[in-house]
Formats: structure tokens, sequence, C-alpha cells
């Protein structure tokens, strides 16, 4: 009898672990829960810094045409863990940023009839998906990948899908790494042709002047580094600001300072 | 020639002359500018962290870059009438010429 109960309280245990045990691992890995890591589509890495640039470069008669900014920001998703998952992210120029080294022709580039900064303030490139992720280099701290770079360019109104080499490196947080950002970087370089009759430019009045003046297509070439701990990182760490699930997450239903609380206590 | 025209003239010669050398000395490029936007080629510094990495090939870097600097050129790019960008070869040339040119009319009529 006695070693009946014996048997039966230690199978009664038994139950209960692999019970509490299955939950844990069921909520690690429950698809609905916003903290779930298994759901993470991997690390955000915040693009911003003067480092991070977009230039373009246009062939004209008189002198090549080159112009940069160093306004680019924005951000990649990337799983370092799992680099074949590929990623996704957004990147964005302000148009008043680009500097050509002559402020007369800044003027114009920015002006209604070409780029029209004032109606289309950006320049974006919302990046669907990175494909065809191909390993080029490993060692130490530091991956090396070519990929082609799946999105949406947007100029001057204008959306256009497109596929675009790229070379990413993920470099893990050492010394170096530090003086450059705090984190782990992931650094970036793609390269691509942009026709500028696909995005409306310039103007009907200057379209002569194309071929003429301005190279019918111009090059951009695109030179970012991004920061897992820029405000970026994983997005299921509690400590993070943007956490959902942060309670002092601004946007947090649940934290009682939010606006949008009907029992707010802070009045606001 | 009277000596007053060959003055005139070799004033407008030597102007001629320093503005051509400046333009050359200062890049030679088309229009004056005061910052320049250019894509270089540098290598790679061993301490940087993508040394190595195969980010770049061979390490060379190809980037654009903004720097300022002053550079001489052949046609203004005012934005203003008094804009500093107002100097080029043109407008540092054609006046000197033109001058020299009606004032050597000038005198050749008096004569």
């Amino acid at each position: 009898m006695r070693i009946i109960r014996t048997a039966s309280t230690a199978l009664a245990l038994a139950i209960m672990l692999t019970a509490a045990l299955g939950s844990l691992a069921s909520a690690k890995g429950n698809p609905c829960n916003p903290c779930n890591p298994c759901k993470m589509k991997g690390k955000k890495f915040m693009v911003s810094g003067p480092k991070n640039t977009a230039s373009f470069t246009s062939e004209a008669p008189l002198e090549q045409i080159v112009g940069i900014s160093s306004k680019l920001s924005g951000y990649i998703m990337f799983n370092p863990c799992n680099p074949k998952a590929g990623g996704s992210g957004m990147l964005t120029i302000p148009v008043a940023s680009l500097k050509t080294g002559i402020p007369m022709r800044d003027g114009h580039l920015t002006g209604a009839d070409w780029l029209d900064a004032k109606n289309h303030p950006n320049i974006t490139f919302d990046i669907k998906k990175l494909k065809n992720m191909k390993e080029v280099s490993k060692k130490k701290g530091s991956m090396t990948f070519e990929a082609t770079v799946v999105g949406e360019f947007s100029l001057h109104g204008k959306s256009k899908s497109m596929e675009v080499p790229a070379r990413f490196t993920f470099l893990k947080e050492s010394g170096m790494t530090k003086m450059q950002a705090p984190g782990n970087l992931l650094v970036g370089r793609v390269s691509f042709d942009v026709a500028l009759a696909d995005f409306d430019v310039p103007s009907k009045q200057y379209s002569k002047i194309i071929g003429a003046k301005v190279g019918e297509s111009v090059t951009i070439a695109v030179s970012f580094y991004g920061s897992d701990k820029a405000g970026g990182g994983n997005p299921c760490n509690p400590c993070n600001p943007c956490n959902p699930c942060n309670p002092c997450n601004p946007c947090n239903p649940c934290n009682p300072c939010n606006p949008c609380n009907p029992c707010n206590p802070c009045g606001k | 020639m009277t000596k007053p025209p060959k003055i005139v003239f070799a004033v407008a010669g030597l102007v001629t002359a320093a503005t051509l050398i400046t333009w050359q000395m200062t890049g030679g490029d088309s229009y004056t500018k005061y910052q320049v936007v250019e894509e270089i080629e540098r290598k790679l510094d061993a301490d940087d962290p993508l040394a190595g990495t195969g980010m770049y090939e061979d390490d060379i870097v190809k980037e654009t870059v903004t720097r300022d600097e002053f550079r001489l050129g052949l046609i203004p790019t005012p934005n203003a009438f008094l804009d500093k960008n107002t100097i080029s070869v043109a407008t540092v040339l054609a006046p000197v010429w033109a001058f020299t040119i009606v004032f050597w009319w000038f005198m050749r009529r008096r004569e």
C-alpha cells in the first residue's frame, strides 16, 4: 500500500513536472506570444549617423555630377543566427539633404522641376526580402554575405520594384566595432542604376536636357552600418523600449501613464 | 600701337595667364565650387573592423566623400549676383578683355 502510494505520488509529480515543462516550452514557442523569440524574424539593426551615406553619379558633358547624402537612416531586420532566412527593412534619405558641391545645382535638384523636395521629401527603399544569400567569408567575429535585395524604390512620388545586388557583413561586438558604434553591427553596400524617366524626373520643361546635359540614368550607391543596440536589438527583450510588453513602453495599453488608458492616473 | 594700349594688353595677358594657371592648379573643373563631392578609392586600415572580412575586394574601399576645397571653374554658378560662386575664368577674363579691346579701339580712334 505504502509502495503504491509512493509510486502514484511519484507518477503524479512526474506528470506535473512534464506538464510544467511542456507549458514553458509551448509558452516559449507560442506564436501568439508577442514576446515569442521563435517568432522573431531576427534582430533589428538601426541605421543612423553621418557615416551612413547614399550617393549618386550621373554622366554629363562638362563634368560628371556626383551627389551625396549623409542623412541615410532606417533599419534592417536580419538574423545572424540564421542568415539564409533573409531579412527586410527600410532605408530613407531626405531629398533636401542631397549635396553636389554647388549650391545652385543643389537648389535645382531639390526644386519642383527635378526631385521636388517640397512635395516628395524622401527617397525610400522598402526592402521586402533578401534572397540568394551566399556566404562569401566567415571569420571569428564576422560573416560576409552576398544577396539580392528585393524591394520597392520610391522617388519623386513614384515607386518601382527592384532586385539589386548587395553585400553585407555582420560584425560581432568587439573592441574595434565599439569605436564605430555599440552592439553588433550589420554593414551593407548596395549599388544600382535608376532611369530618371521611370520616376518622371525631370519635369517636361527640362526633359530635353536629359541625355544632353544629364545622363538618362544615374548610379546610386548606398553604404550603411546598422547597430542592434542603437534603439533596435531584440524586440522581445523586456527592457527594449520598443517591446510592446515593456510596461514602460508609452504605447503599452497597460501603462498607467498611457494617455489612451481610461484609468490614466496622470490625467493626461 | 602706342604705349598705353600695349600696357593694357600686357596686363590683360598677365591676368589671363594667372587665371588659367589658377584654374588648372585648382583642378581644372568646369564649374567653380567651394565644396567638392567626389568618388575616391582608399585602402582599408588594418585596424578597421571590416579589414579582411571580404566586404571590400582587396580591401579597397570606393566611397563618395565631401570636403571643403576651392576649385576655380570655367563657368560661374552663382545663387545671387554677388555670390562667391560668381568668380570663374569666364567672369574674370570677360570684363578684362572687354575693357582691353574697348580701350584699344578708343585709343586707335583718337590716333
